[in-house]
């Protein structure tokens, strides 16, 4: 079983872009992990294994262009090729709904990144959907409830 | 794909955003921070009072929508960008933020949710707005528009762990939603993995009410039903495999061969499909889906135990034959698919992904050799891979394999992959990867490769540029522990020892390897002076390590006069006295001490002894300075009263009696069991590897089956449990969905195994789903009276008038009351609803009564039944004999003559005795062998009056009796 206890987007520069937490850490955990993994994962280099034993758990991570995103999951799981692929499918579904994504977009549309992670994963990375196609439809749709949404307002 | 360009944002969070990356430096961002943070107080406080407003034409009194759903947005930005350290000054919109909630516009509802999920984790935001939320919560999901109920239980999903409440305001809204068939598909999706973070918050909602527990389990499995609905199942399948292992293990234990089914379908007939998994993307072509792949296997993983388990969990010998072929032939396959060669990433990693898993679960299949040898291949050639991700999982996975397979594994890898293994070790950069080898270099390692393997170790230690100290220590560890389980010579141990020790340096301070050398030393006379010599050579060497210092302080201290004839005293305390300055102070201490039990062997020294400890008695170290105090105290009251204190004071060490080595409590879940302290190295070896038990279900031992007599059985089972026991066929159960019927058969030339087929008609109008079948025999532990062994199972699925069949055999290993037959649950799905059939299938002694007419042809004559009853009237007395008198409902004696004969007695042709019969025959047990068995039955005014006369017994005697009776009555 995949089992994410927690999600973090990192920028290079050890920004903290986006992060959610599965497990109830306490804020002082929190900041913990953040930091010591911004520094321990942005000194890897790129040939490394991108799993690495933390604490008591294990963290699994992988770079896209500016942004790493780090997930920690338990230690019994045995799926670390798994969560590279729910990142990935994360990215992906990203790439295509932003066009082409880069750091800005997830910067400016923060409240997007979070919706299409929703939609692929809930409750301790449980994954809800594969499908990239079904993924991005339920955003489009929520995408076209606010634009009416909005018409509404203008209207009213 | 993207519905619109600007992504409908809001103008003033973007300007706000781009403000903030635009400031170069901290305090620029933090003012910008703050002024905003008056900005939203500001504006939030403005909606409660009525004057305040300014530049937002259209707000009268209060904030409207959007400008609500801008300014929580801010604030959620805010947190995010100062990395969460910002929960006290966010607080203050949490109103704000219920109040967006409650919106009926989607796009402020969700801003809302997004903003709670981010802060509801913290205790704080649950007390103060915990009660708006569940209320707002519960309304949403009611809700008519599917969106928000999705908006809820995404927040309940995301969040369900961090407040108990949640789970109990809220949990049967969320099932509600889960089970009802008119929900949509995302929504039963997300509902299932709502459900399962509310049910992990607090599962006592489910195992305090058995009725509930036992409804909602069935309503749960049914959402697998559909097997060809992958979508759904890759979400219900996580809330499954909690609820195997955390909630109603047994309960599980009967989708085994529906989830094998499933499993097979994906790995094996899927392909080419190009359906595979229900992942239309075409990167999946030709691949299972790892999602389903994985989590089957790992619901199996939990419900199927280890071969060698004992718990009374089911292992692979109660699996039916059918269901364990699949499984095997899913292995085979992902052995297939993994090795094969791809050039894509993408599928490489599913490949991989799947046989890994596959892998890991096929220690639990009882694995041929050859599945073994296909297995280990199949992994070494991953190590050869140029992704090291994959050389990593393919080491663990060999790691696992190694252990829970045992020997069979371990030897394989041994006989043709160390030296791939140790090339590995001295070309890999990567720590996670060297950790691997290590941890597989210490699982393989035996008193045959002992030597090798640690060889190869400390070399990597001496060569490798790799300055992980927690990897040097681990191995350090690692190595101390091998050298001294497998040793066989006591000379290299005591050589590789102190290499080891020489190696390690001050950055890692393992004094558990220096102080279980010494123990052992201490322990083993032989190893005193061979240490002695050895700590000789290295101590006077520049910068050695400190632990052989400490080791030499200890180990001379106490032996030096077996090194004596090579060194002198004086010399020794030179060699130690040089080291002082440049040890630590522990060490300096131990060297103290040491100095003192040189001065009891050779007193000349003590000037130099008090010399050095007036020296220390400025030390700024209190343990130094009070130790040499006390030291000095000590010779001077020598010197005064004349006795030789230290003698006393400094006796040579006894021998330790700690039986476990300290070292392996360093390497918790390491698969090494404890080995004593004994006397003699050499008989250490040998101790095999106690395999690290993959992860079961718990599994609470009682005496006999709870499940067997919790429940009642459906009404009429007995019609069918009389009938079985009596006839070889016929009908079993009847119900308005389904018809039963039954064949029995013995199995020739070994009467105590009884075949029973079942066989099930769908009558109903509708089709049936789900079927899912099990057996609960009264008990499995314990020299158990039966045993059942399922042969297929039947299909989950009969279409309208169709059949199905279900094969088992009862092994009776010796009688046992009838009262204690085993139960048989059925549950299925007809037309959407769910039901449940409960029935005992009769499991008495007659079922092995083979008649003596089949031994010599000819039947029993009344002579020869007379004789042999006085026989055993005399040889046993009262005691072989059983009698019962019951009313009987068939009283004609033909009846009961037909009756008894149908169960297979041989019945005794006679004229002689009005109203009476006398049968004979022979009953089986697996245990206790044949026992003859004579019976006599009068029938009388309505009365049946029942005598039986065993070989073995009033025991069996009365088991036939309560056959006999419950089938007449």
């Amino acid at each position: 079983m995949v089992q994410i206890d927690y999600m973090l987007m990192i920028s290079r520069q050890g920004k903290v872009r986006l992060m959610r937490w599965f497990c109830p850490y306490s804020a002082k955990d929190k900041n913990k992990i953040c930091r010591e993994l911004t520094t321990t994962v942005l000194s890897r280099k790129t040939k490394m294994c991108n799993i690495l034993e933390y604490q008591d758990h294990k963290v699994v991570y992988k770079r896209y262009a500016s942004l790493y995103f780090v997930c920690g999951i338990n230690s019994d799981a045995n799926n670390e090729l798994l969560t590279l692929e729910i990142i990935h499918r994360y990215v992906e579904a990203m790439d295509t709904y932003f066009n082409n994504v880069c750091e800005l977009d997830i910067i400016f549309n923060f409240s997007k990144a979070y919706e299409i992670l929703n939609e692929i994963l809930i409750c301790d990375g449980a994954i809800t959907e594969t499908s990239k196609h079904s993924i991005l439809k339920t955003v489009a749709s929520m995408d076209a409830l606010e634009t009416s949404d909005n018409l509404d307002q203008v209207l009213s | 794909m993207v519905g619109n360009t600007n992504y409908n944002s809001m103008k003033g969070l973007q300007l706000f955003i781009a403000d903030l990356r635009g400031s170069l430096h901290a305090e620029d961002r933090e003012k910008r921070i703050q002024s905003e943070m008056v900005n939203i107080r500001k504006q939030f406080g403005a909606g409660n009072s009525t004057d305040s407003v300014n530049g937002y034409p259209g707000t009268a009194s209060t904030l409207n929508g959007y400008q609500r759903k801008k300014y929580v947005a801010k604030l959620a930005y805010i947190f995010i960008a100062t990395n969460t350290t910002r929960i006290s000054d966010v607080m203050f919109g949490l109103d704000q933020c219920c109040e967006l909630m409650a919106s009926n516009v989607y796009s402020e509802k969700y801003i809302a949710y997004m903003t709670l999920e981010l802060l509801y984790s913290n205790p704080s935001v649950c007390q103060q707005v915990g009660d708006r939320v569940i209320a707002q919560l519960k309304k949403d999901l009611a809700s008519m528009t599917e969106n928000h109920v999705a908006l809820a239980l995404n927040f309940l999903g995301v969040t369900g762990k961090c407040d108990p409440n949640l789970t109990h305001e809220l949990i049967h809204e969320v099932f509600q939603v889960l089970r009802s068939p008119t929900s949509a598909q995302i929504l039963q999706k997300k509902s299932s993995l709502a459900f399962l973070a509310l049910l992990r918050n607090d599962s006592t909602i489910l195992t305090q009410d058995a009725r509930r527990k036992q409804l909602w389990i069935q309503r749960i499995m049914g959402l697998l039903d559909d097997s060809t609905n992958y979508r759904l199942m890759v979400s219900v399948l996580p809330l499954v495999e909690y609820i195997a292992r955390e909630v109603d293990g047994a309960a599980c234990v009967k989708l085994v061969p529906q989830l094998s089914e499933i499993l097979h379908n994906c790995i094996v007939h899927e392909r080419g499909s190009g359906r595979a998994g229900g992942l239309p993307d075409s990167t999946y072509k030709n691949i299972p889906s790892p999602w389903i792949v994985t989590k089957i296997v790992s619901i199996l993983n939990i419900l199927i135990g280890s071969p060698s388990s004992s718990n009374g969990e089911i292992t692979f010998t109660n699996i039916d034959q059918g269901t364990l072929r699949k499984l095997r032939m899913c292995v085979t396959r992902a052995i297939d698919i993994g090795t094969q060669p791809t050039a894509d990433m993408l599928t490489r990693t599913i490949q991989n992904t799947i046989l890994f898993s596959l892998i890991n679960f096929a220690s639990k299949l009882d694995p041929s050799a050859d599945a073994i040898r296909n297995s280990v291949n199949a992994l070494t050639s991953l190590l050869s891979s140029n992704e090291i991700n994959t050389r990593y999982l393919a080491l663990d996975c060999l790691i696992k394999l190694c252990s829970v397979s045992g020997k069979g594994a371990q030897d394989e890898v041994r006989s043709g992959h160390m030296d791939q293994l140790f090339h590995i070790l001295l070309v890999e950069r990567d720590t996670s990867v060297v950790r691997k080898i290590v941890d597989l270099l210490y699982t393989l390692t035996d008193a045959g490769n002992v030597e090798s393997n640690v060889n190869t170790l400390l070399k990597y230690m001496t060569d490798s540029k790799q300055n992980d100290y927690q990897l040097r220590s681990d191995i350090a560890v690692k190595v101390a522990i091998l050298t001294e389980k497998f040793a066989t010579d006591t000379t290299w141990y005591v050589i590789v020892s102190l290499r080891l020790l020489s190696l390690s340096n001050a950055s890692f301070n393992n004094n558990e390897i220096w102080q279980r050398l010494c123990q052992i030393i201490v322990n083993n006379e032989s190893l005193q002076k061979l240490s002695c010599d050895h700590l000789l050579q290295y101590l006077p060497q520049p910068n050695i390590s400190e632990a052989i210092v400490k080791a030499g302080a200890f180990v001379l201290g106490e032996y030096a006069e077996v090194a004596s004839s090579k060194i002198s005293y004086g010399e020794i305390f030179n060699m130690f006295a040089d080291k002082y300055f440049s040890v630590s102070n522990l060490c300096r201490a131990m060297i103290l001490t040491t100095l003192m039990k040189l001065y009891r062997r050779d007193p000349s020294l003590v000037s130099a002894v008090i010399k050095f400890f007036q020296l220390e008695l400025n030390s700024l170290d209190l343990e130094l300075q009070t130790r040499s105090y006390e030291y000095l105290k000590i010779i001077q009251l020598e010197k005064i009263s004349g006795v030789k204190l230290v003698d006393i004071l400094f006796e040579p060490m006894v021998p330790f009696s700690r039986k476990k080595n300290p070292l392996l409590s360093r390497l918790e879940g390491a698969s090494l069991s404890a080995f004593d302290l004994t006397d003699s190295l050499p008989s250490v070896k040998g101790i095999s590897n106690a395999p690290t038990p993959p992860p079961t279900r718990k599994v609470k031992p009682t005496a006999h089956n709870s499940a067997n007599n919790s429940q009642p059985l459906s009404p009429g089972w007995r019609d069918g449990f009389k009938r079985m026991l009596i006839h070889r066929q016929g009908v079993f159960y009847s119900s308005t969905f389904l018809k039963i019927f039954f064949r029995t058969a013995a199995i020739p030339h070994q009467s105590e195994l009884l075949e029973v087929t079942l066989t099930y008609v769908n009558t109903s109008e509708l089709p049936i789903t789900s079927l899912l079948t099990e057996i609960v025999p009264y008990k499995t532990e314990e020299d158990p009276p039966y045993i059942i062994k399922v042969i297929s199972v039947p299909s989950a699925g009969i279409a309208k008038g169709e059949r199905t069949a279900h094969i088992f055999e009862i092994l009776t290993r010796q009688g046992s009351p009838l009262g204690q037959s085993p139960i048989l649950n059925i549950n299925f799905k007809c037309g959407g609803s769910v039901d449940g059939l409960k029935v005992k299938i009769p499991a008495g002694i007659t079922n092995t009564i083979t008649s003596g007419r089949l031994e010599n042809r000819t039947g029993v004559t009344l002579a020869q039944f007379i004789q042999r009853w006085k026989a055993l009237g005399q040889a046993l007395g009262k005691e072989g004999e059983n009698h019962a008198i019951v009313l009987a409902k068939q009283s004609s004696l033909e009846q009961v003559q037909s009756c008894v004969e149908r169960m297979g007695f041989d019945i005794v042709e006679q004229k002689m005795v009005e109203n009476t019969i006398f049968a004979a025959g022979i009953v089986r047990t697996k245990n206790d062998g044949n026992s003859g068995c004579l019976m006599k039955l009068r029938c009388k005014s309505g009365e049946l009056e029942v005598t039986c006369k065993t070989t073995q017994g009033h025991f069996v005697s009365e088991l036939i009796v309560g056959c006999v009776l419950e089938s007449v009555s």
